[in-house]
């Protein structure tokens, strides 16, 4: 067996991190889920018509969340095996857009539940925070469009050296 | 072919609010609580050892931060493809790792001043190994992009070369 190169090395413990994540956040989910869907109503005096929309967008986000973990994965795939700047590695990091932006619009139809939670607990500032996190996958969705840009120009770069070659 | 200027724009105000907002929270701490709580101005920021460290080992964070505010700067231009912006990206890694480094000491020094002194610090510590977990992510996802960047680098001077 060969000794890993550096590269090797840390598209290596950044694919352990994805796994790492993606477990933790789905057996988090699983574990969680039916505690807050059965005791919801008990515990919150929320109308049903804002609390399981609401649930159900919050909880659905995990959804486009693993999606794009999966592709972050095949971009460490794609550098392992040198097709950095490639097709594939283009229409993955699309598709981390995608899903990004999808995230950020399932937690601000979600918002209407946080507005309720805000209220009962007469607490304004938690609307602030939700709103943070809702924002946040869009910041990871800009990053992964200028990652696409970049990627296309080098692949644009690799073309011409063909060419020349 | 760069990327939109205002796009990066988006990421350096990103990026920008971070400092500010991290650079806040550890200015505002001491006076929330911890044993310099009811201490003067002046006792509070200059008379505390440990305080003094967790300012000077979170400098190279911000020195990151300033890499990465200036590698955006350069990805909406025509000059991403270039040995400016890996070193930058390397920097950011070296600044990662010792920021890494920094909090790990920091956490080592809390079990044991906590265990001396019989109190609990085990939030604090949890908080210390997510923030060091999150610096080792940061720096190995530097050292990835540089790798891959330079790459690039050498394809754009090959092409440049043969024209």
């Amino acid at each position: 067996m060969n000794i890993p190169s550096p590269r090797q090395a840390s598209t290596l413990f950044l694919k352990l991190v994805l796994i790492l994540i993606g477990g933790s956040v789905l057996a988090f989910c699983a574990y969680f889920f039916p505690y807050v869907w059965v005791g919801a109503t008990k515990e919150w005096p929320i109308s049903a018509y804002v609390l399981y929309p609401g649930l159900i967008c919050i909880f659905a986000t995990i959804i486009p969340f693993l999606f794009a973990l999966l592709q972050a994965f095949r971009l460490l795939q794609y550098i392992d095996r040198n097709h950095a700047f490639s097709e594939p590695s283009i229409l993955a990091l699309r598709t981390i857009t995608f899903c990004a932006v999808a995230m950020s619009v399932l937690y601000w139809m979600g918002m209407p539940l946080v507005f309720a939670l805000a209220d009962l607990d007469d607490a304004p500032g938690g609307v602030l925070i939700g709103a943070a996190f809702a924002s946040a996958p869009l910041v990871v969705a800009t990053f992964a469009a200028v990652l696409q840009k970049l990627v296309r120009s080098a692949l644009a770069l690799k073309i011409e050296q063909d060419f020349t070659i | 072919m760069a990327v939109k200027r205002s796009v990066t724009i988006v990421l350096q105000a990103v990026v920008v609010l971070l400092g500010i907002g991290v650079l806040i929270a550890l200015l505002w701490e001491p006076h929330v609580e911890g044993r310099n709580v009811h201490a003067t101005l002046f006792e509070m920021y200059f008379n505390d050892p440990f305080l003094a460290y967790v300012y000077l080992g979170s400098l190279l964070f911000f020195v990151g931060l300033y890499k990465a505010f200036k590698m955006l700067g350069y990805a909406g231009t025509q000059r991403v493809f270039s040995q400016a912006a890996v070193n930058a990206l390397r920097t950011i890694n070296y600044c990662a790792l010792m920021t890494a480094c920094a909090i790990v000491v920091a956490d080592v020094y809390l079990m044991f001043a906590a265990r001396s002194s019989g109190e609990d610090a085990a939030g604090a510590v949890a908080l210390g190994i997510v923030a060091g977990f999150g610096s080792i992510v940061v720096a190995a996802a530097a050292t990835l992009f540089a790798r891959v960047l330079q790459s690039a680098v050498a394809i754009q001077s090959e092409n440049e070369l043969t024209v």
